[in-house]
């Protein structure tokens, strides 16, 4: 046993302050009551040992409690051998099967020298197989013969993830933790600098673990690829679609490649585009002729001539559609309104609505057929048959979208919905001048990135009665609701309680306004925003957290089902683990296409730096309290550091609860004192 | 009537403090073995001439019939029964180390003494005091005295310091033309030369004084089972002491003290008498009994 902090022993000494303490409560005199002071004199006892010394248990606790905290600073530890000593280890392969093993079979290379280690596998020194990307995971169980670590090594497959060491350090940690032995870990990688953890703390191995790095890819070799690709997504007009991407070569000298567009696997146009040394180079294509539905779109460098070609081409998703039918129905009167809405639409997705633009007075029976949703601009005095049409239009699954103006405001009731209309409350240079969005429900899809709402200024906003069925999704300061929403059969009707033709508020003219217009129109056509493209690992969003009541469905670039039917029935997002085309049916019933692409950090080899590796190596050597004997042996420091903290709270705990017992169960003071006075007349 | 209704501690329980003086009173006649009639109160003993203020009561009509002349029946008690009770209720007064304070103990022999003195007919009064005369009711036999007395003694609560001096200037003042008795019930905290100096006069008049000395079993026999810091009751004033010296040096100042106090008593000719609060009071009215025997 030693101490590494010995000095603090010399603290010791303080037990003595406990002992004093307790007699020095003894000294402290208890206020008496007496009829006269004639017959006394002053007498203070001064020497403590005339004393009694009492509450054996409260001394006892303070002295323990004191102890304690002294051997804890001053850091009592034992030495221990560990019976592992013997040098026996657990051997680990580590095998690296990120994206930019795929190069050259480096996968294969990393296999093969990793079942040169099966030999020293044996019951006393079993072998664990780790392959490692984004996540490390254990292939097969604890091998403790030879052919079951061959086997466990064979299982090792190439993946499409990206390098993380850090994950394949923690792995490691939780695998000495769990198996309790010292490891010797072999690591199969190229060594990309890129997946090395922002905090190099990260890499910590478990203590006493021997790595040894095994390089299987060549040096640093140059490489060119696709680093990204920018589609449209959603094509309404083939001729006007741009794809732009961009090309980098790494480690590359100066040169000009080929870049090709092809949507399923047929070319569309190809560019020549000179990249320089070290560089990277944008190309667009314009025009993308495809028929309709979704499309498998790729932007491939031809004959890049590198070591590397999985990375020379990238994949991304189109969906080619007619664009939706708006119907967007006003007062004859009012010729502003619509040209706003068309405007922020035209401006926020390009050609992905057709509007068609109808007054009250002329359009009695509208045809509804295809209309993604309907716009109602201020429906004040809608006729009946008009209002009948488009209630039976939202209960069919239509959906509409009601924005109240002054004429609304005059009436009791909200068209189709039938809301009660309280008042139409104006602005007033009396009252207040604008009112605000004061609060919002900020998780809804209309209003969720609408930044700014809060700014724009209502002049006029017409005071609905909401009914339970209503959902408010912004309102005033004092409770007007601004933006609400109801479900009508099988639709939804969305209403805005101010007009849109920027008299009744400054809404067309505010940033807010056209992504108002595009979330709600998104929100109507029930369309989800899709990238169409994610990197390996990152996640596809499902289903809302809320929406877990319909299943969903991914199928695999093999169409094989990608998730359990647990993950179907409540998995909100879902992490691709490799490259390709991935049919996703989401909760909504909408089917999209999602291009998993690897993460293009893959493509930099450039390696590690030596003397990074070496702190790696270590960070396992034996830490701080461990050291090694000669004998090879182990020896251990044990400090019960934390057991002696833990007794000095439990004690003073205890201290604190029986010392107010004596303090408040023995009742010192003045009640306390008179029965002691009483007790010793008797 | 049993003897346990003399008791301290039984009396305390007694709210009333006439019943208390009843209780008392009657028990310790009963106590006696002798009649509750005292006797030697009603015999007789002279006339004398009527004179303006005498009791209209004890006008002997009879022979005012016979001989037109208005003459005063006169017992042979009546001679000398002037009955002056001195309370002492400072503040010290209210000390206890049981369920009776002094100033209680003191309140039921005063209240006693006086219903016993009403029961003769005597004239009693009563001084409360503490550093001034806080309560004052002239010695007479008239009718309303003995409540007078009561409420006086009933009303009294410990208040400050004790100043003898003060109170007995008063008293002297009314005990100026006739003799009487005077009982001085105290806890006699002050220098023993200094309380019979002032008391001694009194004697010297004719009267016959009684010191009634209270005290508490605790100040007598103090014992503290650690230091303690004391505050006196009356000044406020604090000190600490060791249980040592309450059970050494205090008790032989305390006896010292009542010691003195009963020598330099009888040697002024004053009958001094030591009552504890957890002793009975029949000490105390024998005490008075004899006294008043001997006047008589």
């Amino acid at each position: 046993m030693g101490f590494l902090a010995p000095l603090f022993l010399g603290a010791l000494a303080l037990g003595g302050l406990p002992y004093w303490l307790h007699l020095l409560q003894q000294h402290k005199t208890t206020p008496v009551q007496f009829s006269s002071l004639m017959f006394f004199e002053r007498r203070t006892t001064t020497s403590t040992r005339q004393k009694k010394l009492r509450y054996f248990a409260l001394l006892a606790m303070r002295l323990l409690a004191l102890l304690f905290l002294i051997l804890a600073f001053s850091q009592p530890y034992w030495e221990r051998t560990i019976a592992s000593g013997t040098g026996k280890r657990m051997l680990v392969a580590a095998v690296d099967t990120s994206f930019s093993m795929r190069r050259g079979g480096a996968v294969d290379t990393a296999k093969q020298q990793a079942l040169g280690l099966a030999g020293k596998v044996t019951a006393a020194e079993p072998g664990i197989v780790v392959a490692f990307g984004s996540g490390a995971r254990e292939i097969g169980q604890k091998a403790e013969d030879s052919g079951t670590f061959r086997n466990n090594v064979n299982a090792v497959v190439a993946g499409d993830e990206r390098t993380s060491y850090a994950e394949l350090s923690r792995v490691l940690r939780g695998l000495a933790e769990a198996h309790r032995m010292p490891l010797e870990v072999h690591v199969y990688t190229d060594l990309q600098k890129s997946g090395m953890p922002a905090r190099f703390a990260d890499l910590q191995l478990p203590a006493d673990a021997k790595l040894e790095i095994h390089d299987v890819a060549s040096k640093d070799l140059p490489n060119f690829t696709v680093e990204a690709v920018t589609p449209p997504g959603r094509i309404f007009d083939t001729a006007k679609a741009r794809v732009r991407a961009t090309v980098a070569g790494l480690h590359t000298p100066k040169a000009v490649k080929t870049v090709s567009l092809l949507a399923d696997g047929k070319v569309l146009a190809a560019k020549p585009v000179e990249i320089a040394e070290n560089g990277r180079a944008s190309v667009e294509f314009t025009g993308l002729d495809t028929g309709y539905g979704f499309h498998r779109g790729e932007v491939r460098i031809d004959g890049a001539a590198d070591a590397f070609p999985n990375d020379d081409t990238f994949r991304f998703s189109i969906e080619r559609s007619d664009p939706r039918k708006v119907l967007y129905l006003h007062a004859a009167r009012d010729t502003r309104s619509g040209l706003y809405v068309k405007a922020a639409l035209d401006a926020a997705v390009p050609n992905a609505y057709a509007i068609e633009t109808a007054s009250f007075e002329t359009t009695s029976t509208p045809n509804l057929t295809n209309v993604s949703f309907v716009v109602l601009a201020d429906p004040g005095g809608l006729p009946p048959s008009l209002e009948a049409s488009l209630k039976d239009y939202v209960q069919k699954g239509g959906a509409l979208w009601i924005a109240a103006g002054p004429f609304t405001g005059a009436q009791s009731k909200l068209p189709v919905l039938g809301l009660t209309v309280k008042e139409s409350r104006m602005a007033s240079r009396t009252r207040e001048m604008f009112q605000t969005v004061a609060s919002k429900e900020p998780l809804h899809p209309v209003i969720e990135r609408v930044a700014g709402l809060e700014s724009v200024k209502f002049y006029q906003v017409v005071a609905v009665e909401p009914s339970a069925a209503t959902k408010v999704l912004a309102k005033t300061a004092d409770g007007v609701p601004v933006i609400l929403e109801q479900a009508l059969g099988e639709g939804r009707v969305l209403v805005l309680a101010s007009p849109l033709d920027n008299l009744g508020n400054n809404l067309p003219l505010h940033p807010a306004f056209i992504p108002l217009v595009e979330r709600t129109a998104q929100y109507l056509s029930r369309q989800q925003e899709s990238t169409g493209i994610v990197a390996v690992g990152e996640g596809v969003e499902l289903r809302a957290a809320t929406d877990r009541a319909t299943g969903v469905e991914v199928l695999d670039p093999k169409g094989d089902r990608a998730l359990t039917l647990e993950q179907a029935a409540k998995a909100t997002s879902f992490a691709p683990g490799a490259e390709g085309y991935y049919e996703v049916r989401r909760a909504n019933g909408r089917t999209s296409l999602v291009a998993v692409n690897a993460d293009r950090r893959e493509s930099d080899f450039a390696r590690m730096e030596a003397e990074t590796l070496s702190l790696w190596k270590a960070t396992g050597e034996a830490s701080e309290g461990q050291t090694l004997n000669t004998s090879g042996e182990r020896t251990e420091r044990i400090s019960p550091w934390w057991w002696l903290v833990l007794f000095v709270l439990l004690l003073t705990l205890a201290e604190g609860v029986l010392a107010s017992r004596y303090l408040y169960g023995s009742g010192v003071g003045e009640p306390a004192a008179a029965e002691l006075v009483g007790k010793g007349a008797a | 009537m049993d003897q346990r209704f003399l008791d301290p501690q039984v009396l305390a329980s007694i709210s009333n403090l006439e019943l208390v003086a009843k209780t008392v009173v009657d028990g310790f006649i009963s106590g006696l073995h002798r009649s509750p009639k005292f006797g030697f109160s009603q015999e007789f003993a002279e006339y004398r001439m009527y004179s303006e203020g005498d009791d209209l009561r004890f006008v002997d009509w009879n022979v005012f019939a016979r001989t037109e002349r208005t003459y005063i029946k006169r017992f042979k008690g009546e001679t000398n029964s002037r009955l002056t009770l001195l309370l002492d209720a400072s503040a010290s007064m209210a000390y206890t180390s049981h369920n009776v304070t002094k100033i209680d103990y003191a309140k039921f022999l005063v209240a006693s003494l006086a219903y016993m003195a009403h029961h003769q007919r005597d004239a009693a009064g009563i001084i409360v005091f503490d550093d001034d005369v806080r309560e004052y009711v002239t010695p007479s036999s008239r009718s309303g005295q003995f409540r007078r007395t009561m409420a006086a003694i009933d009303n009294a609560v410990p208040g400050r310091r004790t100043d003898f001096a003060k109170a007995f200037f008063h008293f002297q003042s009314t005990l100026r033309n006739s003799r009487g008795m005077a009982v001085v019930v105290s806890d006699f905290y002050e220098d023993p030369e200094l309380v019979i100096k002032t008391i001694e006069p009194l004697r010297f008049r004719g009267n016959d004084v009684v010191l009634f000395h209270i005290l508490d079993p605790l100040e007598l026999r103090p014992k503290f089972d650690g230091p303690v810091l004391l505050i006196d009751s009356e000044t406020g004033q604090e000190l600490e002491t060791s249980p040592e010296y309450a059970a050494q040096e205090y008790r032989g100042k305390i006896d010292a003290h009542v010691a003195a106090l009963r020598q330099k008593a009888q040697s002024a000719g004053l009958t001094y008498h030591l009552h504890v609060t957890d002793t009975p009071l029949d000490a105390a009215l024998r005490e008075f009994l004899m006294i008043r025997q001997g006047r008589s």
